[in-house]
């Protein structure tokens, strides 16, 4: 899938798409849900958590 | 690079030497041609043929990896920056008599309104043009937080500037104080405090897209 696709898929711009695979930006909850529904895909399964050291 | 991007920043080059011709430039005549009457003329010029580029080529004069909303905080810090200009250019009466208080009406500048109510309709036609030619999404979640960001950092500057009017007003002799006090100069300092809010605003969220991107 493409990264406008996705995009699209998720009511964001392909431009927060980026960010987010870059790690620049934390999606919220809501957004979290969108992506990996349109990835077909657990939530766990695509973005683990790290703690802050 | 592309030619409408050239181009673009061509147009915003000559735009901003002329604006700032206009403003500040001198007051007489050099060699017969009046040079503030001719900076204004070419950054009207600029300003119609920029709404002539956004209007027909929007999307090839941004990068392509640059969202909606970024273009417009870009579009928007131009466009408040002469903006800021003006008022300063405006506010440079009260030094044109020396320390001595110029009289309040000095202040009921129509140019200077003019001059504002232009540039924020000029301002909205192409941030208008830019969401149009883009179609999609115009503002999405990190948008409005990458907004909220920036805003906080225009209430910051507010709140300090507020500050050191205050401590202006509490250390200005009572005569001064009179003058400060003016309808219309108080309704000049709100609107400085906003311009000088909205400039801070457009500055920070510029740099956090700029950075973002890098």
């Amino acid at each position: 899938m493409t990264q406008e696709k996705l995009a699209q898929a998720c009511d964001v711009t392909r431009q927060t798409i980026i960010a987010l695979e870059a790690g620049k930006y934390s999606p919220s909850l809501e957004l979290a849900f969108r992506l990996a529904r349109a990835l077909d895909r657990d939530l766990d399964e695509v973005f683990q958590y790290e703690e802050k050291k | 690079m592309h030619s409408s991007r050239r181009l673009a920043w061509i147009l915003l080059s000559v735009g901003v030497i002329a604006s700032v011709v206009a403003l500040f430039g001198p007051a007489e005549r050099w060699g017969g041609v009046d040079i503030g009457a001719t900076g204004a003329a070419v950054f009207v010029g600029a300003l119609l043929s920029g709404i002539g580029l956004f209007s027909t080529q929007a999307e090839a004069v941004f990068p392509e990896d640059m969202s909606v909303a970024e273009r417009r905080a870009w579009v928007g810090l131009v466009f408040i920056g002469i903006i800021l200009l003006s008022f300063v250019r405006h506010l440079s009466v009260l030094w044109a008599d020396g320390i001595v208080p110029v009289s309040p009406d000095r202040f009921l500048d129509r140019n200077f309104v003019q001059r504002l109510f232009v540039m924020i309709v000029i301002w909205s036609v192409i941030s208008h043009l830019i969401g149009r030619s883009a179609g999609g999404i115009e503002k999405d979640e990190r948008d409005l937080r990458l907004r909220h960001g920036a805003d906080r950092v225009g209430d910051w500057a507010f709140t300090l500037i507020v500050i050191g009017c205050i401590g202006v007003l509490a250390s200005v002799p009572a005569i001064f104080l009179e003058w400060w006090l003016e309808p219309i100069v108080l309704a000049n300092v709100l609107i400085g405090l906003l311009i000088v809010k909205s400039f801070v605003e457009h500055v920070a969220l510029t740099i956090v897209y700029r950075v973002g991107r890098a």
